[in-house]
């Protein structure tokens, strides 16, 4: 909504600066979100009058124009205009004035220098609205108001002032002059004048007849109806007024309608009279198959349902949204009807969403218009079209309202304003905050019985009325305080205290944390799979992988109104998403690209929500950089770290790394992860190297290596304090354990063989070396682990660690036929 | 007399004899030198002791003062060798030293850190702030039903303020009481959830991902990051909400930080109120980042609407409550001066490397 201060000061008084009163209107809820100064950068330009207008000698389209600005000089300026006339009054800028140059792409201000024009020399110009900064029209002068003032500056007459509001959808009475006049006449004390209307009632006119089928969806139909009128531009100041709200002037009929909406929030319609069948207006729903042709010449297809403002004939328009364009008030039209009307919002929200067609009247109607506003708009409509456009009136020629509405009383208790603001405010001093927005009420001991203005439909409870009684006494007043009650209960949820953890983990590891996008489509997803490969797998252990951490077999959920077809699914895998960030990246530079994310996946569950499943997804790519640029390549192991670390952090005891044959990876470098869960080991996530051509596949043309560990799993085997052991006090042996062994058998073998005959008093088993090569038999590998022993209550002597020392060696060629090396 | 003729004499010759050892001294260079100078003046049979030899001839009386400065003579000597011979390691040692210099200008080892993405980070602080305040993090789905969303935050169906969110709707069957399944477009379903499950007083404070129905450009994105807080007990008011956000954004902001609450609206508070803080780059001058107005609005707020409290079995006679919701990004783009909301998303590293 475009306020105009000239225009307001009709109903209030304007006292304080406009920067003052935009910042109060804000602070009170209405909020400004431009101060627009109409004019303010003109100068040297005044109101003058056409006294003599002839052809310019060396040009047929130029014309002299000599005109009277109240000075004993009368310029003569050269024009290319010709919609002016000897005695119009139009603008007149002199040298030095200041104009928008409109042949320029960009508003550009221009100084108007003397210029001479085909022989012609012109001190001057007279002005388009365009060159004012007043509207687009660049096609004529702008002809000014007969009644203008000769020779003031154009400044004074024409400068103005636009706040332009910014309403909530509580505020729509806001779409309305008087309504804002009200607020500023609340917040400054100055005396509100609303406009007076009456009715007019000439006899024997035709009939109106109105019949609403639907009282749901049409509260109240008032209508009005005037004969011989001229239709015809309406007059200046009018026109003024509608271009500073935004709005094009039409005609003089159109124009009144607008001019009464934007003053009273109430959205009028005029019917061409002669063209509705028998004078009869009916509302009622549209039938299957109707069409209507709309003012913007659109034909439309109708469902069933939308309500419709028909005669006999069928439908005239689009109740509440649009008019049709037959019945249109046009350059020919004498009787005009004039509709003013209530309409259920939710009906209006519904057609106006369906035809993709907003208009100020829909707006206003979905926020909803009273209905008792109806005849008070229809009646100063009809006086305007007698005075500007003549005829002869009866505005009261119809008015059905099946329902009047009871305004309900709302109550206001003292007690309440302090409760709910932390203020104490005296009864009496709330309803002086209330009676000057306009609403009436009754006092009862320390409670207000209220009923609100009828503008005020968004004010239906006590706590409207608080915040009335609040913006009022001005937010800034109200004390500030800290919370005084109890503190509640209130354990920290364990997936959000381990997710923190999580992250600390993989940034003390080198991974920068990625968030993507969770929309994603169903190909970018499907990439995780070599081209031809099912998503269905049928071995236990890669299924199993699948079903924790890339359920590419689960049918995702899809978006019913999609911004992009990129966008338009919830993903059910995280990986896709940092395989494309690793790519990415990869593009600006080839090492030291480590990412993580811990971010959900949808999983859809019938009937339900979708599981969203927490996931720790990492990626790297096949170098990390060191010291002074030294590329280290990664390895499986080095991701492996990673997800050891974050299992040991989350105190998880029983964890293993199975080797898996997956097909978005590697088949011989990645491991399942799996967790001891009871008896059975639970699959928990993956690591490993991505497979070469679904690296390929989303463009990464390195080995990749990747991670994803279900988190909501690992929470739930998360230990949260790890018991505190005494450190022992006693010295450790310490003894180091070659072997040379087939190569295929698992390192992890090893440790379990060790452990078992290593017993309580081995303390840890650290491999520091695998060979395999030219000093080991073909087939083999040696591996090498530091041993340490330690007794938690004595030293240990040499006798006892040599005895377990023998018992590994001789458990390690029994089950392993391992060779001590 | 005889004291005044042999008693000086030998203090006088104590005297030359240390300046002698002295300036010999000065000149030893290795522990041969050091050895030598030893037994030259401090050993047994050497000068000092054969000065004192004549002490024989001393009167009685005389013979502890002159031991005495003999002894303290000896001491000095003594002292000198040793930090003569402690200088000279220190020279060898230095020039040992030299040999390792480094050029210290070289960059240092890497230490291999990654970092937490900036929104995790301002989130985090922002977390931090409200749970010092005594409210507890809450997390709820992202996929909801618009009774969640909608309904039970007191819009319902077709209100005109739905035009407030552009919702992604999921295509998936809607069911009864619980309407279509949608994206969350804010946290506030976080707030219903809580409500539903616990008894006041509640002081919650709901971190997460929302969804908007958006065309992307510098200061839209379809997915970003909320914080919904809320608090309700039985004393709850405006004056409380105002100290609550106050104090957060002088912990976030600077303790100089004004605040300023405007009346606003949204359907699930009444009053409802919009916050913005002095700019904290112009300290509220006026400047390219606050447009000029000095302010700059940070989140929306408001005292719990009775509806709300009503659909989750509040008694709104008894119980009130504030609830805020914040705008993660936005907070961060303001912290950090980030122009573009889309670098948030676009993970490109030397965006993300920033924010160590
Ligand atoms: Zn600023």
């Amino acid at each position: 909504m475009r306020v105009s201060l000239r225009w307001l000061e009709e109903y209030v008084q304007v006292t304080l600066s406009a920067d003052e009163l935009a910042h109060q209107l804000t602070m009170a809820g209405i909020e400004v979100a431009q101060v627009i100064q109409v004019g303010d950068f003109w100068k040297n330009t005044f109101v003058g009058k056409i006294v003599d207008i002839k052809p310019h000698p060396n040009a047929d389209r130029l014309q002299l124009v000599t005109v009277d600005y109240g000075q004993e000089q009368q310029p003569t300026l050269v024009t290319g205009a010709s919609n002016i006339a000897k005695e119009d009054k139009v603008p007149v800028a002199l040298l030095g004035a200041m104009l928008i140059d409109a042949y320029s792409d960009t508003p550009e201000i221009k100084e108007l220098k003397p210029a001479v024009l085909r022989g012609i020399k012109s001190e001057g110009m007279v002005c388009s609205a365009k060159e004012l900064g007043l509207g687009d029209d660049h096609e004529g002068i702008l002809i000014l108001d007969p009644e203008a003032p000769l020779g003031e500056p154009l400044q004074n007459y024409l400068g103005d002032t636009i706040l332009e509001l910014d309403l909530k959808p509580n505020r729509s009475d806001c779409l309305a002059m008087v309504n804002v006049a009200r607020e500023v006449s609340a917040l400054t004390g100055e005396r509100l004048r609303q406009p007076v209307t009456r009715q007019i009632d000439t006899p024997s006119q035709p009939v109106v007849r109105v019949d609403i089928k639907e009282p749901k969806l049409c509260a109240r139909y008032a209508a009005g109806l005037v004969t011989e009128v001229t239709i015809g531009p309406s007059p200046r100041w009018m026109q003024d007024r509608l271009l500073a709200a935004g709005m094009r002037p039409i005609n003089n009929i159109v124009d009144i309608t607008n001019y009464v909406m934007l003053e009273f929030g109430q959205p009028l319609h005029a019917f061409d009279y002669d063209k509705v069948a028998e004078g009869r207006i009916i509302v009622r729903r549209a039938r299957y198959g109707e069409h209507l042709t709309t003012l913007d010449g659109e034909e439309r297809e109708l469902s069933a349902g939308m309500l419709v403002i028909a005669d006999p004939n069928g439908p005239i328009a689009l109740a509440g949204v649009m008019g049709g364009l037959e019945t249109e008030v046009t350059a020919d039209t004498t009787r005009i009807l004039l509709e003013a009307a209530s309409f259920n919002p939710t009906s209006i929200r519904r057609t106006r969403q369906a035809l993709a067609l907003p208009s100020e009247a829909s707006r206003r109607f979905e926020q909803g218009v009273p209905p008792e506003l109806a005849p008070i708009a229809r009646d100063r409509a009809i006086e305007f079209i007698v005075e500007i456009a003549g005829g002869r009136a009866r505005s009261h020629a119809a008015d059905s309202y099946v329902r009047p509405q009871q305004r309900p009383t709302i109550e206001l208790a003292e007690a309440d304003l302090a409760r709910l603001l932390g203020m104490e405010i005296p009864i009496t001093t709330a309803a002086e905050k209330l009676r000057p927005l306009g609403f009436s009420y009754r006092r009862q001991d320390s409670r207000l019985q209220v009923t609100a203005p009828l503008h005020r439909l968004d004010v239906s409870c006590a706590a409207d009325l608080v915040e009335e009684v609040a913006r009022m006494v001005g937010y800034d007043n109200i004390p500030t305080t800290l919370p005084s009650g109890p503190l509640p209960d209130a354990a920290p949820t364990p997936l959000r205290t381990w997710t923190d953890r999580a992250k600390q983990v993989m940034v003390g590891a080198g991974f920068a944390e990625a968030i993507t996008y969770t929309l994603t489509n169903t190909t970018r997803m499907e990439r995780l799979l070599p081209k031809g490969i099912s998503a269905e797998l049928t071995e236990d252990l890669p299924r199993e992988v699948a079903e924790a951490v890339l359920p590419l077999h689960a049918e995702p959920l899809h978006l019913k109104n999609p911004f992009t077809s990129e966008a338009g699914t919830l993903r059910t895998v995280t990986l896709a998403g940092l395989l494309e960030t690793l790519a990415h990246n990869l593009r600006r530079r080839t090492d030291d690209v480590h990412f993580f994310e811990i971010a959900p996946v949808f999983l859809p569950v019938r009937g339900k929500l979708p599981e969203e499943r927490r996931l720790l997804t990492a990626v790297m790519g096949q170098f990390r950089t060191e010291q002074w640029g030294a590329r280290v390549e990664n390895s499986f192991f080095t991701i492996k770290g990673a997800a050891e670390q974050v299992l040991q952090r989350f105190g998880i005891a029983g964890y293993d790394f199975v080797p898996v044959a997956h097909p978005t990876f590697h088949p011989y470098r990645t491991a399942a992860v799996t967790v001891r869960h009871g008896e059975a080991e639970r699959v928990v996530g993956v690591v490993g190297e991505i497979n070469a051509e679904v690296s390929a596949a989303f463009d990464v043309d390195q080995r990749a290596l990747a991670l994803v560990l279900d988190l909501n799993e690992l929470v739930a085997q998360s230990r949260a304090i790890q018991q505190f052991t005494a450190p022992s006090r006693h010295p450790a042996v310490v003894q180091d354990l070659a072997i040379v062994l087939d190569a295929e058998i698992p390192a992890e073998r090893v440790v379990e063989e060790v452990r078992a005959a290593g017993g309580a008093l081995l303390e840890s088993i650290d491999l520091f070396d695998v060979y395999q090569g030219p000093q080991v038999p073909e087939g083999k590998r040696s591996l090498a682990y530091t041993l340490t022993f330690r007794a938690p209550d004595r030293t240990l002597n040499d006798a006892e660690v040599t005895t377990i020392r023998d018992r590994i060696i001789f458990k390690l060629q029994v089950s392993l036929n391992a060779e001590l090396r | 007399m005889a004291d005044e003729t042999t008693a000086p004499d030998i203090p006088t010759q104590l005297e030359a004899l240390e300046r002698e050892a002295e300036a010999q001294l000065s000149a030893c260079a290795a522990d041969a030198d050091f050895n030598e100078w030893r037994t030259t003046y401090l050993g047994r049979s050497g000068k000092v002791t054969q000065l004192l030899r004549g002490l024989g001839g001393l009167p009685k009386e005389e013979r502890p003062r002159i031991g005495q400065l003999a002894n303290t003579v000896k001491q000095r000597l003594a002292a000198a060798l040793e930090a003569q011979q402690a200088q000279l390691r220190r020279n060898e040692h230095a020039e040992a030293l030299k040999a390792e210099a480094l050029d210290v200008t070289l960059p240092g080892e890497p230490v291999r850190a990654g970092q937490l993405h900036p929104i995790t980070q301002v989130l985090n602080e922002i977390l931090g702030i409200f749970e010092r305040m005594g409210f507890h993090v809450v997390e709820g789905p992202e996929v909801e039903w618009d009774r969640y969303n909608f309904a039970l935050l007191n819009i319902p169906a077709d209100h005109p303020a739905r035009d407030m969110w552009d919702t992604f709707y999921v295509d998936a069957e809607p069911v009864s009481n619980l309407g279509s399944m949608l994206l969350r477009t804010h946290t506030s379903p976080v707030q219903v959830r809580v409500m539903e499950e616990t008894p006041p007083p509640v002081r919650i404070v709901a971190p997460g991902r929302v969804y908007r129905n958006e065309a992307t450009d510098a200061s839209h994105e379809a997915i970003f990051y909320q914080i919904e807080g809320l608090a309700v007990d039985d004393r709850i008011n405006m004056g409380d909400l105002k100290g609550v956000l106050t104090a957060f954004a002088r912990q976030l902001f600077g303790g100089k930080t004004r605040v300023r609450f405007n009346c606003s609206y949204f359907p699930f508070v009444e009053p409802g109120a919009e916050v913005s803080i002095s700019c904290h780059v112009c300290s509220g001058n006026g400047c390219r980042v606050c447009k000029q107005t000095g302010w700059l609005e940070i989140l929306g707020c408001g005292i719990v609407h009775p509806n709300v409290l009503r659909a989750v079995n509040y008694d709104p006679e008894k119980y009130s409550g504030f609830a805020f919701g914040l705008g993660v990004e936005r907070i961060a783009m303001l912290k950090y001066g980030i122009d573009d909301i889309r670098y948030f998303y676009g993970n490109d590293i030397r965006f993300l490397e920033q924010f160590r």
